[in-house]
């Protein structure tokens, strides 16, 4: 589908006949129409929508559709035309709105009409002709508004969304095929029996056939539905051992940072101490400011009694000299052995009497009461010693602890930094239990799916069994032959789909992701990081990051999750063969400079036809240059006060 | 979707009518059918059609 002109008249905001005439070169597939908010770029959106498939029942939509303007004066048909070529055909679709009275008092007032011309003929079933173009429900990633499409990178997609990814597939092509088999299947079974019940053993064997038949069919069910739980178990089991994976790499860290808060407590109770200790000492401290004068009179005595010790060793010694000359005099020999004469007897008693004047002097001399002195200061100053002692002591471990306390707190805060996203242990544990009861189901329902398949095995051989015996019957009338043969072929073609359908989904899922992750490579501001993206069963879409994990789709940025599903969009319209515009409202919606700007370089390669309904936010001057080569038409909504309506015009 | 992938997709579908001893050209066409009446609300006709082709493939 590619459009080739818009004609639109009195459409919502829009007054009058407007147009939007598309360029047919194929390298300038961008058509740019810029307008201020609330001047009608989404009005433009919803009027291609409404061209294709309508949908307007309720009143009130239907209304909004018709221009007020337009209707006050006397205008009162609205439509919006749609010229396109798609497989090398012209098509024209005009859908409109008409009433026959203003003002509307309900929906009867106005009538709807639609007509589909191919290549000048009309289509007749026009609901029909459009879906098989485009599929309304596909529609949603062809038009799409910008910031909306992050639904697509959410944790679970709906029902509604899986349908559609497949429709845009073509997976239900095959699904069909398969129902229909089904109940083409029952009616040839039908046809037998009645042929069969011709004779009482062949219908004896057709019930038998009958009833395993639906014994296999329920079979079937249950394993499907055991299949269908035990793989989205296995899908939950996986995010919570991703989950629990993570959370284990950061439980050493976890068990450090319980380690250093619990030494962090002993530190700052020692530390408590110690300031109780050095806040005891404060009046011991006094002493240490007296230790200068204690010092200085202990060194005072101490040269006192050596100056007194002196005295009392000249005491001593002059004792010693008396004794001696006594010895000298009453022998009258020297000690060199001379006899003393009177002269030195003389001399000799002169000097005795000098030191028995010393010793008289010294006669009150005592050297207890200084030593008393001495030792008492001595101890004084061994008191201020150990006070000073275990002040510089208490100082230094203080200092210590407060020193090993920045250390903790230090470390902590770099453990807190990085356990910032670390859960509590409750929540890990809940995890763990968690994962434990869905590995149990997991268990249960492998059990479930064996017990059921062994029983369907032995109900097809049953089947199989009581196949032959209808083929040994010896009836074998050509009717039943060919029923037979029919009733064959569909069973294999059944088990040939089912066996294709799980092929073409895993293939198709690949090319998503292949596409995808090149076009989210492209896109994000996290090259190196991220490395890809991947598709999980049920067409969710999640980030791999380099190390080969997935990231927590809670954990990135709206912007993120607005490229990752752009990226799956791209990778989508790789593997449809539905082929239609792009039609992007709000095309950046919030994405940072980076990734607008990667998004830019990226979008003429969306698709054929890109239509970008754009605010001055969105493309302006500073970065229209990236796209610019890519524009091949350009319009401006201008909003008109008077008329309280909008006009497209064709600029640039 | 590229012709390679149009082309692996019936390669599919071919090896396996091959593989489950399907006449040729069978499931191709079936799955074709289906592709061409998948909005078309008159499953019936869709039904009768294949009834035909495995009328017509079952002599084969």
């Amino acid at each position: 589908m590619y459009l080739q002109k818009i004609k639109i008249k009195n459409f919502g905001v829009y007054n009058g006949e407007n147009f939007i005439v598309f360029d047919k070169d194929n390298n300038k597939n961008i058509c740019l129409i810029d307008g201020n908010n609330g001047y009608g770029k989404t009005t433009l959106y919803k009027a291609i929508y409404y061209c294709l498939y309508g949908v307007m029942e309720k009143y009130k939509e239907r209304m909004d559709n018709m221009n007020e303007h337009a209707l006050s004066n006397g205008d009162l048909r609205t439509s919006v035309e749609l010229h396109f070529i798609h497989d090398g055909k012209y098509y024209q679709i005009t859908r409109s709105l008409a009433t026959l009275k203003y003002p509307i008092t309900q929906i009867n007032d106005i009538s709807e009409a639609v007509t589909m011309l191919e290549d000048g003929i009309t289509v007749k079933n026009i609901d029909n002709r459009i879906n098989d173009i485009l599929p309304r429900e596909a529609s949603q990633f062809f038009f799409f508004d910008g910031e909306d499409i992050k639904r697509y990178a959410s944790l679970e997609n709906t029902e509604a969304t899986r349908e559609a990814i497949e429709l845009v597939l073509g997976i239900p092509a095959i699904r069909y095929a398969l129902q229909d088999l089904d109940s083409i299947q029952k009616d040839l079974i039908r046809k037998r029996r009645k042929e069969m019940e011709k004779s009482k053993n062949q219908a004896e064997l057709a019930e038998r056939e009958e009833a395993n038949i639906q014994n296999i069919k329920l079979r079937e069910e249950k394993i499907e539905e055991a299949k269908k739980k035990k793989k989205k178990f296995l899908s939950i089991k996986e995010e919570l051992l991703e989950k629990l994976e993570e959370q284990k790499i950061l439980k050493p860290i976890v068990e450090q940072r319980r380690e250093l808060t619990k030494r962090q407590v002993e530190i700052d109770n020692k530390i408590k101490d110690i300031k109780g200790e050095e806040k005891e000492m404060y009046e011991k401290l006094s002493y240490l400011i007296l230790k200068p004068l204690i010092k200085k009179a202990y060194k005072k005595i101490v040269e006192e009694s050596k100056a007194k010790q002196r005295i009392f060793d000249e005491i001593a010694s002059a004792k010693a000299m008396i004794k001696e000359i006594d010895r000298i005099l009453r022998t009258r020999k020297c000690i060199c052995g001379d006899t003393i004469n009177n002269l030195g007897e003389k001399i000799l008693k002169e000097k005795q009497k000098t030191y028995q004047k010393k010793i008289k002097e010294s006669d009150k001399f005592t050297i207890g009461d200084i030593l008393e002195k001495q030792q008492k200061l001595s101890e004084i100053l061994r008191i201020v010693d150990k006070i000073e002692g275990d002040y510089k002591n208490i100082l230094r471990r203080k200092e210590e602890l407060l020193f090993e306390s920045d250390e903790i707190s230090s470390e902590l805060k770099s453990i807190n930094k990085k356990l910032h996203s670390t859960m509590s242990q409750e929540g890990y544990e809940k995890l763990e239990e968690k994962y434990k009861e869905v590995d149990l189901e997991i268990v249960k329902l492998a059990q479930d799916i064996k017990w059921a398949e062994e029983e369907y095995k032995a109900l097809s051989s049953e089947q199989e069994k009581i196949q032959n015996e209808i083929l040994e019957s010896k009836i074998r009338s050509p009717k039943l032959e060919k029923l037979n043969k029919q009733i064959g072929l569909i069973n294999k073609s059944k088990d040939a789909l089912n066996s294709y359908l799980e092929k073409i989904i895993a293939i198709k899922k690949r090319r998503i992701e292949k596409e995808a992750s090149e076009v989210f490579k492209e896109l994000t501001n996290k090259k190196g990081v991220f490395v890809g993206v991947k598709i999980n069963d049920d067409y969710t879409i999640r980030i791999v990051d380099k190390d080969g994990g997935i990231v927590d789709t809670d954990k990135i940025s709206a912007g993120e999750k607005q490229i990752l599903a752009l990226s799956f969009i791209a990778g989508l319209r790789k593997s449809t063969d539905k082929q239609a515009p792009v039609v992007m409202d709000t095309p950046f919606g919030r994405l940072d400079h980076e990734h607008k700007t990667n998004v830019m370089k990226f979008l003429h390669r969306l698709a054929n036809q890109i239509i970008l309904l754009a605010t001055d936010e969105d493309v302006n001057e500073d970065n229209i240059d990236i796209i610019a080569p890519y524009i091949g038409k350009k319009y401006e909504i201008q909003f008109q006060p008077d008329k309280k309506s909008s006009v497209l015009m064709e600029v640039g | 979707m590229t012709a390679e992938d149009d082309e692996e997709e019936q390669k599919l579908l071919a090896n396996m009518e091959k593989e489950f001893g399907i006449p040729e050209g069978f499931l191709i066409e079936m799955i074709a059918l289906e592709k061409e009446y998948l909005f078309q609300l008159r499953r019936r006709s869709v039904i009768k059609n294949i009834e035909k082709m495995i009328a017509e493939f079952a002599e084969d």
